[in-house]
């Protein structure tokens, strides 16, 4: 045998190894309970195969009503997100103004935002008794409040539209300044006018932007969950809360796994459309010219309605997590009884006191937070770095069965994950159910891809000779790996990572399904103060989390990747 | 078809100057060049033609009235972009008929088929801008400015996308369109070739000014200053001093032991020991022997340059380099690198500009 062919050899087995590992990890921590809840929801107790609890999900009127209602309010979700978007992705596309940059990457913070401060800092702020309607009573010397949003449609809608525009901001806005102006001028020097450039020329351009970006904030409405939960009330549920409902509360398993296999078959068909209509959108056109940018702040008559249209904005969007971080420092309610500076909340979610709401101690709900965010991460980046590498550098036949087995996870909710999760591991030898594991393993499975999307571009644009010229100079291919891959990759595993443990952090969905009360996570914490109306507290423990999410957030920049397209592609927090 | 007059314009970008107190008028039927190097507001005077910029000084009149008030979708102007900027949305068909929505009485079909015949793209009704070569999206992109009849037609640098050969080619096409159709046509271009090659008159710009204005031959024989000589046909310009003035004849010093003589009509203006500039196209350098008389270099070769159907030698001399293009047969064998050689040409070849 030549040395080639050994080497050869060599690099089967561990090629094989690099295949069979993160296939054997999802095979047993996603796949083997995504099965499991197929076979829950299709078989009777006693083990018959039945289609009764799928054909409940369809033939159930209050079922009905809660499918019917979930594609309502993210139909409505989107459109509005599309409403606020659209103008926004306009004025960043052609006027300039004193901290135009600054307020582009403010449009992140709701990207990474966990969703449930937002939920929390949509009732301080838009509810009966909020900021909003306080200060509405106030300035117009009313009896009660006027605006009446929260729990109902609306407010599920407001603040869906609050986490989603930034989507259509992002994805329009970049189009539109990347559009050449010239064919907007060529229609208009053929006789068009304003209108007719628009609807004719500018708004086709813009439509692939404009619909991928819908398409995705629709998916995200589709699947939301903690906003729904906390805005809903009880009148107001979608499947993701309904599984929640069923499972947790009710402790029917089967409709609710029966429920969850429609979701699941519903995201697929989501995600598979959208990478569809995603890849139908490739045209790249030329820019010769930049499109010229006028100065905002010269006001006119005519200007209002724009005016008009940010200071609105900026209220529905700085309103929430204003009040979040000022209810977090007051004590009191303001108004007559008036209302003082307290750093009291920060003591009491530091202490035992709380034990009552949560179950649990909140400080161990923040010791939890951080052990569970360390151990998905590491999950994930075990994970995520073979897969990267069989990406990136195998061609083999399965392939794209392969891509297909480690990407689908994304397009599974997280409470349908953690529904799998909670029922797959209930006996020995794997008695995993209610231990914290569980917990970190969904975390993992959700934040692997993740992973992936940091290091697969690096390990695509290194050169392949440099492993060869490694190889030739004596050293192993593990050694290769170690020595000359390993540290070229450094910053996409880190920031992979980063983002994994982020994600952990911030994530309540699966941690809803998942947690006893000693296991409980700061974004649970933050949802059972909430529930008992205890915002004070709420606030604060919101602040920490918002500070150490954003802190990670802030290290990712940092290493230079560009946030918002990488955190598009699976934001579940 | 209408006569294109601009007055005195001026265009400010914020503290850049792009377009200074500009004078031009392109008669009725007229193929005007603009050329000149990026950056000179050439493109910017074909955007306040177009209406897409306003003037902060000045007048633009079409046939004597001033369009100032006019939008650009009422000006009628046919403009085609340096990028065609082609509707990806819509076929060929759609492209050029878009302009003839907004001209009421007009058989669309019949319109949008004479304008496919013209540019010869029968057949190609169908096909996305996506779908279609360089060359024909050029030619789309003029039927589009077209069809809809402009008063006149306004080319960004229309060529420059395309490779050599089909530069070429198409700028005849459009030269021998514009002469069919005769309507007052503005061309933007940086390349000088092409604009001599196309235009019935070339102005000349640099950094917001129009340097000359005139035919392609008066530019590049009798360019009126240095910028011309040096952006117009990369000439030989030759530092050199009065000696003395006769009548139509003028000998010049260029080195302390050269002295030429120039034979030209423009002496006027001209006094002994003024400093000036001596153009000498290469072309009309000649290698000749030691012992002739008249007008003569003396030159080493550095560098000999093969075309096939020409030369170009370059050679050192005491005032700098010169630049010599010959006829492929003239010189045979080719001279070796780093022979002296000398160089005559005529005193007609000789063209002063004064500094």
């Amino acid at each position: 045998m030549t040395p080639r062919s050994i080497s050869k050899l060599r690099g089967l087995s561990g090629r094989g190894a690099l295949i069979a590992l993160p296939l054997a990890f999802l095979g047993l921590f996603f796949w083997w309970p995504l099965a499991r809840l197929f076979q829950e929801g299709l078989h009777h107790e006693g083990g018959g195969l039945t289609l009764r609890y799928l054909s409940a999900v369809f033939t159930d009127p209050y079922l009905q009503g809660v499918i019917w209602f979930t594609a309502k309010q993210a139909l409505l979700s989107t459109l509005l997100a599309g409403a606020i978007g659209l103008p926004w992705a306009y004025i960043f596309a052609h006027y300039r103004f004193p901290g135009r940059d600054l307020l582009r990457s403010l449009t992140l913070v709701p990207f990474v935002l966990p969703s449930i401060t937002v939920a929390l800092g949509f009732v301080l702020f838009f509810g009966n008794n909020g900021h909003l309607n306080r200060l509405l009573m106030w300035m117009f010397h009313l009896e009660g409040p006027p605006l009446r949003v929260l729990y109902s449609l609306w407010g599920i809608v407001l603040a869906h539209a609050f986490y989603n525009a930034p989507i259509v901001i992002r994805m329009v806005g970049a189009a539109w300044e990347r559009l050449d102006p010239s064919y907007e001028e060529s229609a208009q020097a053929l006789g068009a006018g304003r209108l007719r450039r628009f609807l004719e020329v500018t708004l086709p351009l813009l439509l692939p932007s404009l619909m991928t970006s819908l398409a995705l904030a629709f998916i995200f409405c589709f699947l939301s969950f903690p906003i729904v939960l906390a805005l809903g009330g009880a009148r107001f549920s979608t499947i993701e809360v309904e599984i929640y409902t069923l499972v947790r509360v009710m402790l029917d398993y089967r409709l609710g796994a029966a429920l969850a296999i429609v979701e699941i078959l519903l995201s697929l068909g989501f995600t598979y459309g959208y990478i569809k209509l995603e890849g139908a959108f490739t045209r790249e056109l030329e820019t010769v010219r930049p499109r010229p940018t006028r100065p905002l702040l010269r006001p006119s008559p005519g200007r209002i309605p724009l005016y008009l249209f940010i200071a609105l904005s900026g209220v529905l969007f700085l309103g929430p997590l204003a009040s979040v971080v000022y209810d977090s420092f007051t004590w009191g309610l303001g108004g007559s009884e008036g209302s003082s500076f307290t750093l009291e909340w920060y003591r009491f979610i530091l202490r035992p006191e709380y034990e009552a709401l949560i179950g649990a101690p909140p400080l161990r709900a923040i010791l939890n937070s951080f052990q569970f965010g360390l151990a998905a991460m590491a999950l994930a980046v075990s994970v995520g770095l073979p897969i990267s590498f069989v990406i990136a550098r195998y061609r083999f036949r399965g392939r794209r069965l392969f891509d297909t087995l480690v990407m689908a996870p994304l397009g599974v909710s997280s409470v349908a994950l953690g529904l799998a999760l909670l029922r797959a591991f209930l006996r020995p030898p794997l008695e995993l159910s209610g231990t914290w594991v569980a917990i970190a393993l969904a975390h993992a499975i959700l934040a692997y891809p993740f992973v992936i999307r940091a290091v697969v571009p690096i390990l695509e644009g290194l050169e392949r000779g440099l492993v060869e010229a490694a190889r030739s100079l004596g050293a192993s291919r593990w050694r290769a790996f170690l020595e000359v891959e390993l540290p070229l990759i450094r910053r996409g595993l880190l920031v992979g990572a980063v983002f994994a443990f982020a994600i952990s952090l911030g994530e309540m969905s699966a941690a809803i399904m998942l947690a006893r009360p000693e296991l409980k996570t700061m974004p649970l914490v933050i949802n059972d103060l909430r529930a008992a109306r205890s915002f004070g507290g709420a606030s604060a423990m919101s602040v920490l989390l918002i500070l150490t999410t954003g802190g990670a957030f802030a290290v990712i920049e940092r290493l230079g990747e560009r946030l918002f397209s990488f955190g598009l592609s699976g934001r579940r927090l | 078809m209408v006569q294109v007059r601009l007055e005195r314009v001026t265009k400010r970008f914020g503290e850049v100057l792009a377009v200074e107190n500009i004078s031009f008028t392109a008669e009725e039927g007229e193929f005007l060049a603009l050329v000149g190097p990026s950056g000179c507001g050439k493109t910017t005077i074909l955007r306040l033609i177009a209406g897409f910029e306003r003037p902060d000084e000045g007048d633009i009149l079409f046939d004597g009235r001033s369009v100032l008030g006019e939008p650009p979708e009422a000006r009628q102007v046919g403009m085609v972009f340096q990028n065609y900027a082609l509707f990806p949305h819509m076929n060929v068909e759609q492209n050029i008929a878009y302009g003839l929505r907004f001209r009421p009485g007009v058989d669309r079909k019949r319109r949008v088929r004479e304008l496919l015949e013209l540019v010869d793209l029968v057949g190609l009704e169908r096909r996305t801008p996506a779908e279609l070569s360089a060359g024909e999206r050029q030619r789309v992109a003029l039927a589009r400015a077209l069809a809809p009849e402009p008063r006149v037609l306004l080319l960004d640098e229309p060529l420059s996308a395309l490779d050599a050969k089909l530069r070429e080619r198409l700028r005849l096409e459009l030269r021998r369109l514009q002469r069919r159709l005769k309507i007052t046509t503005i061309y933007v271009t940086h390349d000088q070739e092409e604009a001599l090659a196309i235009s019935d008159r070339v102005a000349v710009m640099s950094t917001g000014r129009i340097e000359q204005l005139g035919t392609p031959e008066e530019v590049y024989h009798r360019p009126t200053t240095e910028f011309v000589a040096q952006f117009i046909g990369r000439g030989n310009l030759l530092a050199a001093r009065v000696e003395e003035i006769f009548p139509s004849m003028v000998k010049l010093r260029l080195a302390p032991e050269v002295v030429v003589t120039a034979r030209s009509d423009r002496l006027e203006g001209l006094s002994p020991g003024q400093e000036v500039k001596l153009l000498l196209r290469p072309e009309r350098l000649r290698v000749v022997g030691s012992g002739a008389t008249g007008n003569r270099l003396r030159g080493r070769l550095r560098d000999v340059e093969f075309l096939g159907d020409a030369i170009f030698l370059y050679l050192d001399w005491p005032g700098g380099e010169l630049r010599v293009k010959l006829p492929a047969d003239e010189l045979r064998p080719l001279p070796e690198e780093g022979t002296e050689l000398e160089l005559g040409f005529a005193p007609e070849d000789c063209y002063i500009i004064l500094p």
